[in-house]
């Protein structure tokens, strides 16, 4: 049974959250490279609706069972900074396409409460609306969490066991140990050859 | 996997673009430089790993929330923003 039936350009897929959905073609993007533990799925629709607003689902067209809640992580995280042209520069975007470019965090909704969920700060997903294109993005010198409380502006970070964590790491946010971060730190001092690496 | 050996202050070329160097070894932690062109992204493994484990349970394989309550319980909390 094929995922998809055309219409023109209209294509039929089946979604997890909405049943069978119709989008143009023009709707779909593209991920040259899939996304950590999903390489293989590149290509994804985004399918906003009133009443699950402030979340989208982010739809992959070939497999009907993957689907993400992706959401503007600037509705809670008004300082967001994922260094967009150098990130755009790295994908190998041009200029022109900046304006066009939307960030997007992908939600892990898995705790089964609507407080407990988190945002991945750390890998944003940028999506290209001109070239219809999207990558995840991974800001690995960034002090963001990969897991963001997005109800809890107090405790901002959720360990990997569910449980939050308070104290010295919560201003780095990243659940690294602090030697790990003093590493990340020293690292960016090796000498020759040194680059910025985003 | 391959295996190579080598001393402080040698490389090796992975490609034709991405050379690592051997910078200092002490006591069971080594320090590597890496050049690499900007568009191949180089991080520390257990970076990416986290990332991918967050993607593995993020992905939605079954209402193990319902998003519409999420929403709902946002838009009570935070306000609606008119786009």
């Amino acid at each position: 049974m094929a995922a998809d039936e055309r219409e023109g350009n209209t294509v039929k897929i089946k979604t997890e959250q909405f049943g069978e959905v119709a989008i143009q073609e023009e709707e779909i993007i593209c991920m040259p490279g899939g996304m950590p533990g999903f390489l293989e799925h590149k290509r994804f629709v985004v399918i906003s609706r009133e009443e699950t607003w402030p979340f989208s689902v982010y739809q992959c067209v070939d497999d009907p069972e993957l689907s993400f809640f992706i959401m503007d992580p600037f509705l809670f995280k008004s300082d967001y900074d994922v260094q967009l042209p150098q990130a755009a520069r790295d994908v190998g975007w041009p200029k022109e396409d900046m304006e066009q470019i939307k960030i997007y965090s992908i939600v892990n909704t898995s705790m089964g409460t609507p407080e407990k969920i988190t945002a991945n700060l750390l890998g944003p997903l940028l999506i290209n609306y001109r070239a219809r294109e999207a990558v995840q993005r991974v800001l690995h010198n960034s002090p963001y969490s990969h897991r963001h409380r997005i109800f809890d502006a107090l405790s901002q970070d959720t360990a990997d066991d569910g449980s939050a964590s308070a104290g010295p790491d919560s201003g780095l946010s990243n659940n690294d140990s602090s030697s790990t971060a003093t590493a990340e730190r020293a690292g960016r001092r090796v000498s020759d050859g040194d680059r910025d690496t985003v | 996997m391959l295996v190579l050996t080598r001393k402080v202050g040698e490389r090796i070329m992975i490609g034709d673009q991405v050379v690592v160097q051997i910078i200092g070894a002490n006591r069971g932690s080594i320090k590597i430089g890496i050049e690499a062109p900007e568009t191949v992204p180089v991080f520390r493994y257990e970076v990416y790993e986290r990332i991918q484990q967050e993607n593995l349970r993020s992905a939605k394989t079954g209402g193990a929330l319902d998003i519409k309550k999420a929403a709902l319980v946002w838009q009570r909390t935070k306000g609606k923003v008119t786009p």
